[in-house]
């Protein structure tokens, strides 16, 4: 085949995600890694990374079902294995409370969790403002520890990885034969896509060793999140809301309902505070543009995108990344029998 | 009237607040004496993990299945309490494994959400075909004696460092009813042929990624000598021996291979957990808990005792039920000498 070079743009967890998916699956290929921020800075560290998946409307569920699934069962096999505690990967068990009872009482998610069931009347006792619950086990990725991990494996498995701020796409042709855009907001100016917004996310992370279940309002704003170091609790989602600063107010909000749902988190000490933006989108943009010409020597570059993950990049990592593998094998098979 | 405990275990703690509550303001004065040779935090209660689970099955000892299922009951409402995070009391879930299919424990219903496990939550369990998942509660010695001793400090109960060699020796200094909570030891104060030592032994670690118990169970080998590993609020805490008439409380090293090979079999993730510290206990096994009146003759003289001791490896799973019958069992001694409401008319 001759030495295919392909880039991957973007260190967080869709970008690592991706470059290991493709180093690992196509030996003959030459991949670095590019990114500007890389962890512990990136979007991808602060989140609680529990994997959840929602119902976009704008997706097929079976699109839906099948990235979630394959981003599951990728981790739950690292949760079970030796790697967990370096990874950053573990199991995570909990409820999710409802004030009001849902349409869909069990989602399309519920077989690719572990033990999803309906909770119990005595169960709900503890949540008197809520009508109904899910109980089941999940995992959850953290990326502080699972970003350092993969490009671990990146770089075992051949990858170069590389700190640069990438301006244009356009620029990278010249040493590149396909180009994966996994920049998550950054793709407002590297894919000219300005449907990709912030959805500003405030977390807390708390001193509370004795809480070891997640519990999560079905609304989505109000989470507890027990992880390996401190117990992640939330949050906002103000779309359209650039601010990186940790506010007073958001802070006091995130509080006062996690603890109307866990009580003993008034005598928790905040340990730290963070906030992100989730680089949200109508639907994850999975797929390649249409082939880019470069003027000079007549070659042409693909560019595969993987962005818009908006608060389910953890959930769907791997998922997409096995997805934008396909689609560049496909354009290399493609290129072949262009020869 | 005065009250002399013997064992500040968290039977022997327990038994002092129970009493406490139901007749402080019956007998006046109450005064309750806990006497003990080794306080927290080195007691038995010190060193369990500290999860409410029974035996799988009761045998139909109803009885002892009423004291766990109170136990349980008292601890989940403490749960709101502010003092929650202070008494060491919070939720876990977690996994019970049989190699074989078994009957459902006796537990089922006393317990949160309990239900049969997956196929795909089995496969995460090489050599394990059947088991159950539920949520229960975590009840830690090393956090919940120091909240039990203050709070019956406060309250005026006296406690002193001591070994009573006998019942006779607290009666002749006045003591009106003696509540004989002392565990393993029992029979140093009356021999006691069914109480005999299980050994265990537990290796303390630091996994924190860890949120689920995960006990099996071999029905063959018997109870508690199959691995089991049970996370904490700090430790993460690891076993699976049961030993019969061992008396020793060192730690064995072939134990603790025994021990740590199993657990990282069962789970891999432990191979990088940092272990903190091996510790052997006594678990005060008997064919069931010894929990009545015993009015002793000494001369003259009718000693009356309360026996509670006998709990084996569940005693903080059932101690509140049998503080609380300890306590019935005082208030018919306060009947009887007179002491009680009724006599004062």
């Amino acid at each position: 085949m001759g030495g295919v070079r392909v880039v991957v743009v973007g260190a967080g967890v869709v970008g690592f995600s991706t470059a290991v998916c493709i180093v690992e699956n196509l030996p003959h290929v030459s991949v670095t890694l590019l990114g500007e921020k890389f962890s512990p800075e990136t979007t991808s560290d602060g989140a609680a990374g529990i994997l959840f998946a929602h119902h976009n409307p704008d997706v097929p569920v079976e699109q839906q079902r099948r990235w979630f699934k394959s981003s599951f069962d990728h981790l739950r096999l690292i949760a079970q294995s030796e790697d967990a505690p370096e990874a950053g990967v573990m199991l995570s068990s909990g409820w999710q409370i409802f004030r009001d009872v849902p349409e869909d009482k069990t989602p399309y998610w519920s077989d690719l969790v572990l033990g999803f069931r309906i909770m119990t009347e005595r169960e709900m006792v503890r949540f008197p403002e809520h009508r109904f619950g899910q109980a089941f086990t999940t995992i959850k990725c953290e990326c502080s520890r699972y970003l350092p991990w993969l490009e671990k494996r990146f770089r075992r498995a051949g990858g170069q990885v590389e700190q640069r701020r990438v301006d244009n796409l356009q620029d990278l042709s010249g040493s590149f034969d396909v180009i994966v855009n996994c920049s998550g907001l950054g793709s407002r100016s590297l894919a000219a896509d300005v449907s990709v917004q912030p959805v500003r996310g405030q977390v807390l992370k708390m001193e509370a060793p004795w809480l070891q279940h997640f519990i999560r309002d079905g609304d989505g704003l109000t989470y507890i999140y027990p992880g390996i170091q401190g117990v992640t609790i939330g949050g906002t989602r103000q779309g359209g809301d650039w601010n990186l600063q940790v506010e007073e107010n958001d802070t006091r909000g995130i509080l006062k309902r996690c603890s109307s749902l866990e009580p003993s988190l008034t005598r928790a000490r905040i340990l730290s505070s963070w906030v992100g933006l989730r680089p949200d989108r109508r639907t994850p943009r999975v797929e390649v543009e249409r082939e880019v010409e470069v003027k000079k020597g007549g070659r042409s570059v693909t560019v595969v995108h993987n962005y818009g993950h908006g608060g389910v990049g953890v959930s769907l990592a791997w998922g997409t990344a096995m997805e934008a593998l396909g689609l560049v094998k496909k354009s290399l098979q493609g290129n072949k029998a262009k020869l | 009237m005065r009250v002399a405990v013997i064992g500040a275990g968290v039977i022997g703690l327990s038994a002092a607040q129970s009493i406490y509550e139901q007749f402080h303001s019956i007998v006046s004065p109450l005064s309750i004496e806990v006497y003990a040779d080794y306080f927290t935090p080195l007691t038995t209660s010190d060193g369990a993990a500290g999860l409410w689970q029974p035996y799988l099955y009761d045998k139909g000892n109803v009885q002892e299945t009423k004291w766990n299922k109170e136990t349980f009951d008292y601890l989940l409402s403490c749960l709101r309490s502010p003092d929650s995070i202070q008494m060491g009391v919070f939720l876990q879930s977690g996994y019970n494994l049989c190699t074989e299919p078994a009957p459902d424990p006796s537990f089922k219903d006393i317990v949160l959400g309990f239900r049969q496990l997956t196929e795909r939550e089995l496969q995460m369990f090489p050599g394990y075909n059947h088991g159950w998942f539920n949520t229960s509660l975590m009840l830690e010695g090393k956090t919940y004696l120091p909240w039990l001793m203050d709070w019956l400090q406060k309250r005026g109960v006296t406690f002193y460092q001591r070994k009573i060699e006998s019942f006779k020796e607290l009666a002749e200094s006045g003591a009106d009813v003696i509540i004989n909570c002392s565990g393993m030891r029992s029979g140093d104060l009356q021999p006691d042929p069914e109480l005999k030592p299980g050994r265990g032994q537990i290796v303390k670690v630091e996994a924190p990624w860890l949120k689920h118990w995960i006990i099996t169970h071999n029905l063959k080998k018997g109870v508690y000598n199959s691995p089991y590993i049970i996370p904490g609020s700090r430790l993460v805490t690891v076993g699976g021996i049961l030993q019969f008439g061992n008396w020793s409380e060192k730690n064995n090293s072939t134990d603790h291979k025994y021990i740590w090979e199993s657990a990282c079999q069962l789970e891999p993730s432990l191979k990088h957990a940092r272990i903190v510290q091996d510790w052997a206990g006594l678990r005060p096994v008997r064919s069931k808990v010894r929990l009545e009146r015993e009015t002793i003759q000494s001369g003259a003289a009718a000693i009356e005792v309360i026996h509670n001791y006998g709990h084996g490896g569940f005693g903080l799973t059932i101690h509140r039920g049998c503080a609380q019958e300890a306590a019935r069992l005082f208030g018919q001694i306060v009947e009887q000498k007179g002491e009680g409401p009724k006599a004062r008319l």
